[in-house]
């Protein structure tokens, strides 16, 4: 029974919707006065609006595609490398860039602020030069042929006076856990899957700068307090994104588009900054691209389970540890992540998940490998298990319950198999 | 003179140690808030099995291989384990009746086992949401070596509806509490926790309104 | 109680005295020395405003929130400076025609940069931004030859600092009220800088 199940599984092929949701996130963790706060920022806007919106959009056979940079290697050539780099294969794909550091605007006319209110982003560094405006990474992301794309700038939209007008890049491109409620699922998929077009978004408006709320601590706090501790300090807008995904789409009860949502999101912060940080934002029509530029749509995709698992083991490198994040961690984090998708998808047949539980454990998996649940929003290990027993439990997911796995981190054994693995689980509420 | 100064070395003891524990007990609150969300996961994921295992919608075959999956939610994985030194069988699980008033406990495998094979032509097992369970606080249970067990309960509320072909039906609302076994673990990159489910007590089962 | 008895307690009550005397002593000190080497130039009256508020340097300021009774030595140069050299600092680009650069202040603005440099509004936050500190202009404010701190502004990101005497970050503030005003005492110095031109444009037309 065992061997016809294998069997069965190699040579059935599994028709699967090929879109995908591509994440370029780009968050300063370096800078000596946001730097800490921003890491704090970073664990918020994954656990409380990256990892749901992956987990509702995974519900309709999104697969997820995230790049994260972070650290050192936040950096104005991989940020350009990053986004000319980026393949779209489906038309219904969709795109979010989000960065969060320093931004600045040149000193220009009047007319000019008119017509591009939006910031350039400094990227973790200090030379003018490289600043990446942010029309230039929307203009970009527009033009790739996907569905939607989101072009998110967390940043100041302050004067810097000896900031020069770009329209793109100066230099040359070669020299660097959680729960949601099927109410919030609706709503996030009417959010990504009912938009075409593309979205460009800042934190402030032209002349103003971008700020940080207090979450915790003593009020008022003292500077000195608040340089002592980054962690009750976080981002305006990251923060109102991710209030409003935790305490207000569970019970939103009317359609939710993309200028409701921003024009929320704009308002929250406008009000509780008293109106000296006031985001903006625009939402286009899809750009009428050439018929010869169009991205076709892929054929029902053919994926062959043994092939991907095949591919996903030979990242594996003996005795080392791949965590999200790091280099040449996206193909890895993403192949996993989207095999686990598979795996808790009850659309398809138990036969053939069952199949893919005894392929991930025979191929990837050492023996008594261990696998750690982290919490929403933060690196707390809250449950362990075996993961032969935890892979069981993701082949069955009653009811659905599961609903995304997100993999951070794991470590390899001397045979290139997985002996320790990180992940955060998502379930559905209802 | 004597009595005097001893009253005040006492005092100013207990002031140091109650400042140490109001202290310790507010760093790890935040803590102990998150995997006791886990616990609640985990118990409606074991509800969820409940409600497969007994739904008539799948294949018996199907069923038996969700039991075997579900077991290892439990401590022991279903099976005997050792608590305080005493070997204990398995995990237990009391199931009642609105028509008397005995109080069955039964093996958690054999608990589901029953499931799979009820002799209903229809039935449903609703429990309650996430964010409707309760769970008390811990009691430590026992130490070895960097190993720490606690246990806590999580309280919820199961409603089974069983119909057969000739048009009876049973219905009940029971209420049930489960203990969880917390263990923590003190490791180089901090404090780590499992979590395993136990033995099911019911507390009162009554009938229900299906409005409900 | 007898003699013996009160004596024994009064001892008791001198013990513990002194030895609070001798551990708040030590903290003190240890907190003047562990800074005074990177610090000696800035003694800041603990009751002071500048005290009270936002400082780069966190471990300066605590040695001198704990140093009562000593001269405000920021005050004082701002107080009695004799004179101020002005330096215009990040060019912009369009600004081709930048040629003066350094210039003294005429002796006649000192009390209008006393006035506005000692403005209670400045000294008030210094909120956590997105935006890198560039600065536009920068003021040496020099008491005597040994005796002077430097003022930055950065107009567009509405923050000014002090540096000492080796050019390190002492402290920084918001100053939100008085930027503009700032910035148009700053054209009064250098009316022909274009640079200052644009930014005043576009701050005053947003």
């Amino acid at each position: 029974m065992r061997k016809f199940l294998i069997l069965f599984a190699i040579i059935t092929y599994m028709f699967a919707n090929a879109q995908t949701i591509h994440w370029l996130t780009f968050i300063d963790t370096t800078d000596p006065n946001v730097g800490q706060i921003d890491v704090y920022g970073r664990q918020m806007l994954y656990g409380y609006f990256i990892n749901e919106v992956n987990a509702a959009l995974g519900i309709k056979g999104y697969k997820s595609d995230i790049q994260d940079f972070y650290g050192p290697r936040v950096t104005p050539e991989n940020c350009k490398d990053a986004i000319e780099m980026l393949k779209i294969t489906d038309p219904d794909d969709i795109i979010v860039f989000y960065y969060i550091g320093h931004g600045v605007r040149p000193a220009t006319g009047s007319d000019y602020i008119k017509r591009h209110p939006y910031p350039q982003m400094c990227l973790a560094q200090s030379d003018e030069s490289k600043y990446i405006p942010l029309e230039w990474v929307d203009e970009q992301l527009s033009s790739k042929g996907a569905r939607l794309s989101v072009t998110i700038g967390m940043c100041c939209n302050s004067i810097g006076s000896n900031v020069s007008v770009k329209d793109e890049p100066n230099f040359s491109p070669n020299y660097g856990a959680t729960y949601l409620s099927s109410n919030k699922i609706r709503l996030i998929q009417e959010l990504f899957m009912n938009t075409e077009g593309h979205i460009i978004a800042t934190s402030s408006s032209p002349t103003q700068t971008s700020g940080c709320v207090q979450i915790a601590g003593p009020q008022p706090c003292h500077p000195i307090l608040a340089m002592q501790n980054p962690q009750w300090f976080r981002d305006w807008y990251s923060f109102a994104i991710c209030s409003f995904f935790q305490t207000q789409m569970d019970n939103y009860n009317k359609s939710l588009d993309w200028n409701d949502f921003l024009y929320i999101i704009s308002g929250f912060v406008d009000t509780n900054t008293h109106g000296a940080q006031t985001p903006i934002y625009d939402v286009y029509p899809p750009k009428v691209v050439a018929s010869s530029q169009r991205t076709k749509p892929a054929a029902q995709q053919r994926i062959d389970i043994e092939v991907q698992i095949n591919n996903t083991q030979k990242k594996q490198v003996q005795n080392e540890t791949i965590q999200k994040g790091d280099k040449d961690s996206r193909d890895w984090i993403n192949e996993l992540t989207n095999l686990l998708s598979t795996l808790i998808n009850v659309s398809l047949a138990d036969s053939d998940r069952q199949a893919l539980e005894m392929r991930l454990n025979e191929n990837l998996f050492a023996k008594n490998a261990v696998v750690r649940f982290l919490a929403q929003g933060s690196d707390d290990v809250i449950d362990k298990s075996e993961v032969s027993n935890w892979l069981g439990i993701l082949a069955t997911n009653p009811n659905g319950r599961i609903i995304k796995v997100i993999v951070e981190e794991g470590t390899f054994d001397a045979n290139n198999k997985i002996k320790t693995l990180k992940v955060r689980e998502i379930y559905k509420q209802k | 003179m004597k009595v005097i100064n001893n009253t005040l070395k006492l005092a100013l003891m207990l002031i140091v140690i109650m400042a140490y524990s109001i202290s310790a007990n507010a760093q790890n609150y935040n803590q102990e808030e998150k995997f006791l969300q886990r616990v609640k996961e985990r118990v409606k994921l074991m509800n969820d099995y409940v409600s497969y295992m007994a739904s008539k919608s799948y294949k018996k075959d199907t069923k038996k291989y969700y039991l075997k999956k579900s077991l290892p939610l439990f401590i022991g994985n279903g099976y005997e384990y050792e608590e305080n030194g005493v070997t204990k069988k398995g995990v237990t699980m009391q199931t009642t009746s609105v028509n008397n008033d005995k109080v069955k406990t039964t093996l958690i495998r054999d608990y589901f086992k029953h499931l799979v094979g009820l002799p209903y032509a229809i039935v449903d097992i609703k429990s309650t949401e996430i964010a409707d369970m309760k769970v008390s606080g811990l009691k430590k249970v026992d130490s070895y070596g960097n190993k720490t067990l606690y246990t806590c309960t999580c309280q919820y509320v199961q409603y089974f509806i069983g119909g057969y072909k000739d048009g009876y039906f049973y219905k009940d609302k029971t209420t049930k509490r489960i203990v969880c076994y917390v263990e923590t673990e003190e490791t180089e990159d901090g404090q780590e926790y499992m979590i395993k489910l136990g033995d099911v007590e019911a507390i009162h089962t009554e009938d229900y309104n299906i409005k409900e | 109680m007898n003699r013996t008895d009160i004596r024994i307690k009064k001892i008791k009550l001198l013990i513990a005295a002194m030895l609070l005397l001798v551990v708040s002593c030590n903290a003190f000190s240890n907190q003047l020395d562990s800074k005074s080497a990177q610090c000696d130039t800035v003694i800041v009256r603990s009751d002071s405003i500048i005290a009270q508020n936002g400082s780069v340097d966190s471990l300066c300021v605590k040695k001198i929130i704990c140093a009562n009774n000593v001269k405000d030595s920021i005050t004082e140069i701002i107080l009695n400076f004799k004179k101020v050299e002005c330096k215009l600092q990040g060019k912009n680009p369009k600004d081709t025609n930048r040629i003066e650069v350094k210039k003294k202040l005429p002796r006649k603005l000192n009390e209008v940069l006393r006035y506005i440099l000692l403005d209670e509004d400045n000294y008030k936050s210094n909120d956590i931004v997105y935006g890198a500190f560039s600065s536009t202009i920068r003021y040496k404010i020099i008491q005597s030859r040994r005796i002077y701190v430097y003022a930055e502004f950065d107009f567009g990101l509405r923050k000014w600092r002090i540096l000492n005497s080796k050019e390190e970050v002492l402290f920084q503030w918001d100053i939100k009220e008085n930027n503009l005003q700032m910035l148009r005492f700053s054209r009064v110095v250098f009316p022909e800088d274009e640079t200052l031109k644009i930014l005043q444009n576009n701050l005053k037309s947003l």
